[in-house]
């Protein structure tokens, strides 16, 4: 197979050591069938051992490897180093995060968010296993399917503009994952879920731009969910103005 | 749901239907009072658009109230995203205070057009 050379600046930054991030450049040798994550590991296997950067499956499973490759938020393992031919491949750490070191960000925000919204079924009492399996039709798994999709891998956070400005945001990917569970037909958690969700950092705070639906590597549509999430946060507060005793939950 | 998510929830909910009344009604509008009437296509012999909507029935103006209320009161929150997308945290309270007010003032002109050329609406039909 042939090898072309391909030219990357990676974003270097040691918190400890730099005042600010500086761009270095590698050139790659690659074949067709390269994506940008083996060009990292080609980098760090033979040209520079310092680079830094979080990666496990190398299949697009995992979530470990965005990086904002070209200005765009994007898996590294699924962005091939030949659509880039010719240009220099800028690969640098997700926006809206704290960078720990070159390409690794601190994802403790997003950790917090995703247990806040308690991505497990609740239940108002458990049966024993003895009682069997909480059933469900292929109907209502349709309904939340594709929210529990998501690989947590916050692309969805780095192209939303409205966390870039405000971190108290709750977000894409907790709302799509809290709107999994709400969905559920097995899950009882609404009244647990829905103040999280509908508080004014919640879902209000989203303004509709939909990049998040866009970048999503796994064909989630989060825009979807939030829109959804507020529809039933409005249809409640309608029910409890209307029936104030106990119309809207 | 705190009470100011549940106000939040409230007002989400009317500017939602007010881009759903944009959507639908406006190109109506639209389409009757800027190029139905003027290029002779109105099918009303007697009269401009606005005239003949509001003749024809109390729904009229109904109508021409609900889309104009709808499509202002929709403007105004998409401007609010607007000012969020910009990230204009600082002025934002005081733009917004300014497009409320041009909001309100549009859609009590709107109401009191309609009802001066409608004094009836509201009397029993």
């Amino acid at each position: 197979m042939s090898q072309d050379i391909a030219t990357i600046r990676v974003t270097r930054y040691r918190p400890e050591k730099d005042g600010k991030p500086f761009f270095q450049e590698y050139k790659v040798p690659y074949r067709k069938d390269m994506v940008v994550l083996d060009a990292l590991n080609y980098i760090k296997a033979n040209l520079d051992g310092t680079l830094t950067y979080r990666w496990s499956c190398r299949m697009g499973v995992c979530g470990s490897c965005g990086a904002n490759v070209d200005g765009v938020p994007k898996l590294t393992c699924a962005s091939f180093l030949h659509e880039f031919k010719g240009r220099t491949i800028k690969v640098e750490p997700l926006p809206h995060f704290p960078v720990i070191k070159d390409l690794v960000i601190n994802m403790d925000d997003f950790m917090h968010k995703l247990v806040e919204i308690k991505p497990w079924i609740i239940r108002d009492k458990e049966s024993p296993p003895e009682d069997g399996e909480y059933r469900q039709s292929a109907e209502e798994l349709e309904r939340y399917g594709q929210f529990s999709s998501c690989i947590n891998c916050m692309l969805c956070y780095s192209a939303c503009p409205v966390y870039g400005l405000n971190e108290k945001f709750l977000g894409p990917a907790a709302t799509a994952l809290a709107y999994r569970y709400i969905e559920d037909s097995r899950d009882q958690g609404k009244a647990v879920r829905f103040p999280i969700v509908h508080e004014i950092e919640g879902v209000w705070e989203c303004t509709l731009v939909g990049e998040c639906s866009v970048v999503c590597p796994k064909g989630v549509d989060p825009m979807l969910a939030i829109q959804k999430t507020k529809i039933l946060g409005a249809t409640n507060a309608l029910k409890s103005l209307v029936m104030p005793r106990g119309g809207g939950k | 749901m705190p009470k100011v998510a549940r106000l939040h929830a409230i007002l989400w909910g009317v500017f939602s239907m007010g881009g759903f009344i944009a959507a639908f009604l406006l190109p109506v509008l639209i389409y009757l009072v800027g190029i139905a009437y003027p290029l002779g296509l109105w099918p009303v012999s007697n009269g401009d658009p606005t005239s003949a909507i509001l003749n024809h029935h109390h729904i009229g103006t109904l109508f021409l109230f609900v889309t104009v209320a709808g499509s202002l009161y929709h403007g105004i929150f998409r401007f609010q995203s607007t000012l969020t997308e910009l990230g204009l945290a600082r002025a934002k309270r005081a733009l917004e205070a300014i497009g409320y007010l041009i909001i309100i003032l549009g859609i009590l002109a709107t109401a009191i057009y309609l009802l001066q050329y409608n004094p009836s609406f509201f009397s029993l039909p």
